[in-house]
């Protein structure tokens, strides 16, 4: 029990029921079933990166490419399946943007790896060059309309709930960041492949010296993000049922901010799934649900902002405290009498 | 050869930092390589745990194993390396410096364990530089200088004169420092301060010419005195005075200005800048003093200045643009002595100062630790290295738990009897 | 006594800095490169005076960014510090001109209060950084996120339109040169003299290399790092004003692409993004030669994407270059090392005979 008042995850678990019994108490319709149903589909691109960037960050690195890979990977391939009038299978276009996204995250891990570079500013530049390539070559016209097969699979619901004003659904694309919550914490927790990842982010000196295949393990982090992003372009165009090659740029941000409020540490070794979870629905409620207590649209990006300062400021602020302490030298009892050498 | 080719040939390393993980429990600190080894792919905690606890069991201790490894104290990050190196099967172990962080106690106990290691036919190759442990607990030796080998044996044809002889390549007398007879008012007079539960009632005099030793084991609340008395930690109760006047240390720049230079105990990291040059490391706690009329960095002077600690402290390098980590242990610890002796203190507290220098460095910087205070200044030796406080002291105060417990002359002390004030409880 | 500049004094200033030598050939390569791509309209006069109005706005948030990097962290905010100091800065000179006041003296006061601000927003950074103990990329990409935020609640996202005198800023020239330019010298002047003569820069390069160590030797770490933020707004503040009076507006949304041009000037010029190392001159001829670069495609009537594409190639292959470079100095380095050694040896050998 009081172990479970120490973790990060119990603070960012009451600034969740915080906010939602605030904004619930201020308007009540934040509570109804259509509006939760609605932020747990909205929450699902943003989770399937969130979860896979999270790997990133405990492995000690960054990733702000796979915003850039998304996009690449869902405008190839809803371009391609319209340039062919796709009808076949609707997994085929989805592993294909999978893949998509795998190969560009295999050369930032490559990069990052091969000439010992910053991950920061290497995926920054990979960023750019990725979504650079794709528009030049490509262009910037939307896919106005997806092919048959992905437009169905995006009408698939797993079910509705309606009340007397509004309905909302929850789609069967939700399922996809359920499932990357899970192979993330499967990863992470019973794999050695995970503890690796642990182990990299806590002192990477010691993991190469211990024999741990330390450039590899990135790499594969890397790839993985990369894969997550892919799949999560692909979910984003079935979801909106159209691709504008310009879309999610610039997430890449709120994620951070999500997998950091979450509780990992942005210099590595530590963080878990169900921290990440909460910290994105921190960030999800407030991006979807500050409109139900009267903040504007033009104030949203301003309250959002004041919400992320505060939260990684808290959390700062408790781990510089706890590393100022200085263990005591006396007992009590010393501190008070005389210590006969 | 990579590590996992040495690691598969039976060669486990405990490096001097230890290379644990900090953000793991113990149980997978010490068993999750040697589950790599076994080549599994997937965590067995329950098999870890095992592993584990056989392993602490092979030493005889007890731990926690889900107690985080960054929590731990010093000797205990030690003992999760040794073991984690048992479980691997180690054949021949290395241990680097291992009883650098260690109190006496705890060196003890160590010896204990590479005993009975040896007793289980594994070889150890202790790298050390500290003659009593090796005396201690080697059999053969081999003795490096300068990158080279100068001479190997069995430990039985060693004295301490002719290890300290191949050490440092010349002689070295060993003596007692005596303050010279220098007339001058108290410089330094330390009434009764604390800090909260560090360290409480403590009170000193410094004269100029004395070189006073402050010793205790790791945890005594040395280290916090010291910083304290460099205004890096505040004070709760007490007073401090200089001069015979009462002065209060707010930060570091009070200190300096007071004239007080402290040496700290880890050069790498609280004393160097180490990429940046030499010159830049000498006056970067005096960067103001060094301004042209118009507020520029005087480079001329600094340039001049330089070049003169170079020369006073033989410091080892063709100039003072060098990086500082191009230089030795030895050589960088005379450099973040420059350092502080640049802004002239007149009270200087040397931190540990000879930690893994060599012997021949330790020599210089404890000889020119005497000639500081044969010009008239003020010396404060905090240390647990027992042969260096009586070579380098004129007066020795012993703490333990956060206070001072006694006060002796130098002269009446020796290695055995000031070793055991120190380890009896 | 005048010193005379000599070969030698070269072959020593380009052996003791070889990135900033690298550099120096880059930037020649690039112009060389565009006179001959498009020789009828790069080396123009047309051209050169053109350029000198568009590089001097991202030159200074570079050296915002810089500053960041210097201290071993970053500074995301830069640009969304230098949209909300103008958007305050343009509110309030319309209401002063619409209260009858001077437009040149509102200017003056406008230009002061944006600078202001930017101060205030880069202590904010700062303290953030320092007292609170957040990483400087997650301080700074929160901090983007609250003042990129106002900027949009102040104005409804909008574009706030400003007085007529204050394009002088932006457009005009002094003596027959870009005030752009101008400033961008002085302030590339002042922080060059700065960094490397005075105690401020000494502190910086020293904080942002070992912070512990600084602190012991008696440096105020925390205030060294909220003075650097704080220059940090100031310059941000000024790219602001200069980029709003070039396009006579100011908006929460402009110089969205403008982080990675910063990013990238900064690497290229050097800035070593683990802190304590780089100078000026680095980031001077890096924006010069992304300036060249993007000139000349602009001339070639290059797709925008084309551009965001090259900045991102030229970011990656400017690290791997360094790499390559760094890797060269360290081998030679070493080989000097172990001849010294040798010759060391050599010399006690000789003596012991």
């Amino acid at each position: 029990m009081k172990k479970l008042f120490k973790t990060h995850e119990t603070y960012v678990a009451l600034t969740v029921i915080a906010l939602c019994l605030v904004i619930g108490i201020i308007n009540p319709v934040f509570f109804s079933a259509p509006n939760i149903v609605n932020l747990f589909r909205n929450a699902t691109v943003n989770g399937i990166m969130a979860f896979a960037l999270m790997m990133g960050i405990i492995i000690g690195g960054i990733d702000v490419a796979f915003p850039a890979v998304a996009v690449c990977s869902m405008y190839l391939t809803t371009k391609t399946l319209e340039s062919m009038g796709y009808d076949g299978p609707v997994f085929i276009p989805i592993l294909a943007a999978a893949l998509i996204g795998t190969l560009l995250g295999l050369i930032n891990g490559l990069i990052i790896t091969k000439f010992d570079l910053p991950a920061f500013i290497v995926t920054l530049g990979t960023s750019s060059l990725y979504h650079g390539l794709l528009v030049w070559l490509v262009g910037s016209k939307p896919v106005n309309r997806l092919e048959p097969p992905l437009e169905a699979f995006g009408k698939m619901e797993i079910f509705r709930v309606t009340n007397d004003t509004t309905s909302a659904a929850l789609p069967w694309t939700f399922v996809f960041m359920v499932a990357m919550a899970l192979v993330v914490w499967f990863i992470l927790n019973k794999t050695m492949l995970g503890r690796t990842i642990f182990a990299i982010g806590g002192d990477r000196t010691s993991a190469e010296r211990a024999g741990y295949p330390v450039k590899r393990t990135i790499v594969f982090t890397y790839t993985f993000i990369g894969m997550a992003g892919g799949l999560a372009g692909i979910i984003h165009a079935i979801q909106s049922q159209m691709c504008i090659p310009t879309d999610l740029m610039g997430c890449e941000m709120m994620i951070i901010a999500a997998v950091v409020l979450g509780g990992t540490t942005i210099s590595g070794g530590r963080g878990t799934v169900l921290g990440t979870c909460l910290g994105l629905a921190v960030i999800t409620i407030a991006k979807n649900s500050l409109i139900l207590v009267g903040i504007t649209a033009t104030w949203q990006r301003f309250v959002l902002g004041l919400i992320i300062v505060i939260g990684t400021a808290v959390s700062a602020y408790q781990a510089l405290r706890a590393s100022r302490k200085i263990a005591p030298v006396m007992t009590e009892e010393e501190e008070g009498g005389v210590v006969n050498g | 050869m990579t590590p996992q080719q040495a690691i598969d040939e039976g060669i486990q390393i405990i490096y001097q930092d230890f290379s644990i993980f900090p953000n793991l429990t113990v149980a997978e600190n010490i068993a999750m390589p040697s589950e790599r080894m076994d080549g599994k792919k997937f965590v067995d905690w329950k098999s870890i745990r095992a592993k584990a606890q056989k392993a602490l069991d092979m030493v005889n201790v007890k731990m926690d194993l889900d107690a985080l490894v960054g929590d731990l104290p010093v000797a205990d990050k030690q003992l999760v390396a040794i073991c984690r190196a048992l479980l691997q099967d180690a054949k021949l172990l290395i241990m680097d410096e291992p009883t650098t962080a260690l109190t006496k106690k705890e060196v003890d106990a160590l010896f204990k364990v590479v005993r009975d290691l040896q007793a289980k036919g594994i070889t150890i190759i202790f790298v050390s530089h500290k003659l009593e442990e090796v005396f201690e607990i080697c059999e053969k030796l081999t003795i490096l200088r300068s990158g080279e080998k100068v001479i190997e044996g069995d430990m039985a044809d060693f004295d301490r004169e002719k290890f300290i002889y191949y050490m440092t390549g010349r002689k070295i007398k060993e003596s007692y420092y005596e303050k010279p007879n220098i007339a001058g008012d108290c410089l330094m007079k330390v009434d009764n301060i604390g800090i909260k539960t560090l360290f409480k009632g403590v009170s000193f005099e410094l004269y100029p010419g004395e070189i006073l030793g402050i010793t205790g084991l790791l945890g005594s609340g040395r280290s916090e005195l010291a910083r304290a008395l460099f205004g890096l930690e505040q004070l709760t109760e007490g007073k401090i005075y200089m001069d015979g006047k009462e002065v209060v240390l707010k930060s570091v720049t009070d200190a300096i200005d007071l004239g007080i230079g402290y040496v700290p105990e880890d050069r790498l990291t609280e004393g160097l800048f180490l990429p940046h040059t030499i010159s830049r490391n000498i006056i970067a706690p005096v960067i103001k003093r060094n301004l042209t009329k118009s507020g520029m960095i005087d480079n001329k002077k600094i340039e001049g200045s330089v070049d003169d600690w170079i020369d006073e402290l033989k410091i080892k390098t063709p100039s003072g643009k060098l990086p500082a980590q191009a230089l030795s242990g030895g050589n960088q610890q005379k450099v973040v002595i420059a350092k502080w002796l640049e802004p002239q203190p007149r009270v200087l507290i040397l931190n540990c100062p000879t930690v893994g220098v060599d012997i021949g460095s330790k020599t210089d910087i404890q000889a020119y630790a005497r000639k500081l205070a044969q010009n008239g200044m003020g010396v404060i030796v905090i240390s647990d290295d027992i042969p260096e406080v009586l070579q380098t002291c004129s007066r020795v105060l012993i703490m333990k738990k956060g206070r001072i417990v006694e006060e002796h002359p130098v002269t009446d002390l020796t290695e055995q009897s000031l070793a055991a004030k120190l380890s009896e409880s | 006594m005048a010193k005379k500049f000599n070969a030698n004094d070269l072959k020593k200033v380009m052996a003791d800095d070889a990135q900033l030598t690298r550099l120096f050939f880059i930037m020649l390569g690039s112009f060389i490169l565009m006179c001959i791509l498009v020789p009828d309209k790069f080396p123009t006069w047309n051209n050169m005076k053109s350029m000198m109005f568009q590089f001097p706005e991202i030159g200074i948030f570079a050296l915002a960014v810089s500053l960041g990097m210097l201290l071993g962290g970053i500074d995301l905010s830069v640009v969304s510090v230098g949209n909300i100091s103008t958007i305050i800065a343009a509110l309030l000179m319309n209401k002063l001109v619409e209260g009858g006041m001077n437009g040149g003296l509102a200017v003056v006061i406008g230009c002061v209060v944006a600078m202001v601000i930017g101060c205030i927003c880069g202590t904010f950074n700062g303290l953030l950084i320092a007292k609170l103990g957040i990483p400087a990329m997650i301080a700074t990409l929160g901090a983007m996120e609250v003042f990129a935020g106002l900027g949009v609640g102040l104005t409804d996202g909008a574009a706030i339109f400003t007085p007529e005198a204050y394009a002088f800023i932006g457009a005009g020239y002094i003596a027959g040169i870009p005030v752009p330019l101008i400033i961008f010298l002085v302030v590339m002047v002042i922080f060059t003299i700065f960094l490397q003569k005075k105690t401020f820069g000494m502190e910086l390069y020293l904080v942002g290399t070992n912070r512990k160590a600084a602190r012991f030797a008696g440096i105020s770490t925390d205030m060294t790092i909220i003075r650097t933020h704080m220059a940090g707004g100031l310059l941000a503040a000024i790219g602001g004003i200069i980029l709003s009076s070039r396009v006579t507006s100011a908006k929460a949304s402009y110089g969205s692409s403008y982080i990675l041009q910063c990013l990238l000037v900064a690497i290229l010029g050097g800035i070593n993004p683990n802190g304590g190392f780089g100078k000026v001159p680095g980031i001077v001829m890096a924006i010069l030669t992304l300036q060249f670069l993007s000139s000349g495609f602009n001339m070639m009537r290059a797709d925008s994407y084309f551009k965001t594409f090259i900045w991102g190639f030229v970011l990656i292959a400017a690290m791997i270059i360094n790499y390559y470079g760094d890797k060269a100095a360290e081998k030679k380095k070493r080989a000097a090392a172990a001849a010294k050694r040798a010759a060391e040896k050599a010399a006690a050998a000789a003596e012991n005979n």
